[in-house]
């Protein structure tokens, strides 16, 4: 076994474990802005251990290329649909998501 | 049994995880859910495709990669609305 091989493993391994517990937080969580920290970690952390994994074995060949691609794709759209569920969700609680005027949020 | 087709094996009780939220929460909960449910499709496809080492897999994983988020996007939009 090389070690390409191995660290694939290792790398496959973070990354199952890494969607697991995402998985698990969505479940265990009460609200919806809590959950989507961990929807968050299941687009970003988990697909780039294992696009890293497959890169590893495969190369730049036509596997890798296309995992690279869809890695980018997860990427990209999941911190989108996170705003856009946190915004949906403040939409109909609140009627708008802008601050209303009793809240205290602090400029930074 | 090769580590990839292991690896994709282990990923689905995340979908059991995803089926329980989509049961028993509230509406935008769900969507939520979908949209992790959506992440983990894609995930396995990537990995039956390097298990099996046939590339079409590839290709569906790819398309659901894209139509997701765009499929989630619409129904958030309508659920923005639907106050």
């Amino acid at each position: 076994m090389t070690w390409q091989e191995i660290a694939a493993i290792a790398l496959l391994a973070i990354g199952v474990v890494l969607e697991l517990l995402a998985c698990l937080g969505v479940l265990v969580m009460n609200t919806v802005y809590d959950r989507l920290h961990y929807a968050g970690l299941a687009s970003l952390l988990g697909p780039i251990a294992i696009a890293a994994a497959v890169l590893l074995v495969e190369a730049v060949s036509m596997a890798g290329i296309q995992m690279i691609l869809l890695t980018a794709t997860l990427v990209v759209s999941g911190p989108i649909i996170t705003h856009a569920t946190a915004r949906t969700a403040r939409v109909r609680q609140l009627g708008r998501w802008e601050p209303q005027p009793d809240e205290h949020i602090e400029e930074v | 049994m090769n580590p990839w087709l292991f690896a994709a094996l282990a990923l689905l009780p995340g979908f059991l995880a995803c089926g329980v939220v989509l049961w028993r929460a509230t509406l935008i909960n769900t969507v939520v859910a979908l949209n992790l449910a959506g992440v983990l499709a894609t995930l396995e496809f990537a990995l039956l495709a390097e298990g099996f080492q046939n590339t079409t897999f590839f290709e569906l994983a790819l398309v659901l990669a894209v139509l997701t988020p765009a499929g989630s996007l619409v129904f958030l939009r309508f659920l923005e609305r639907w106050v």
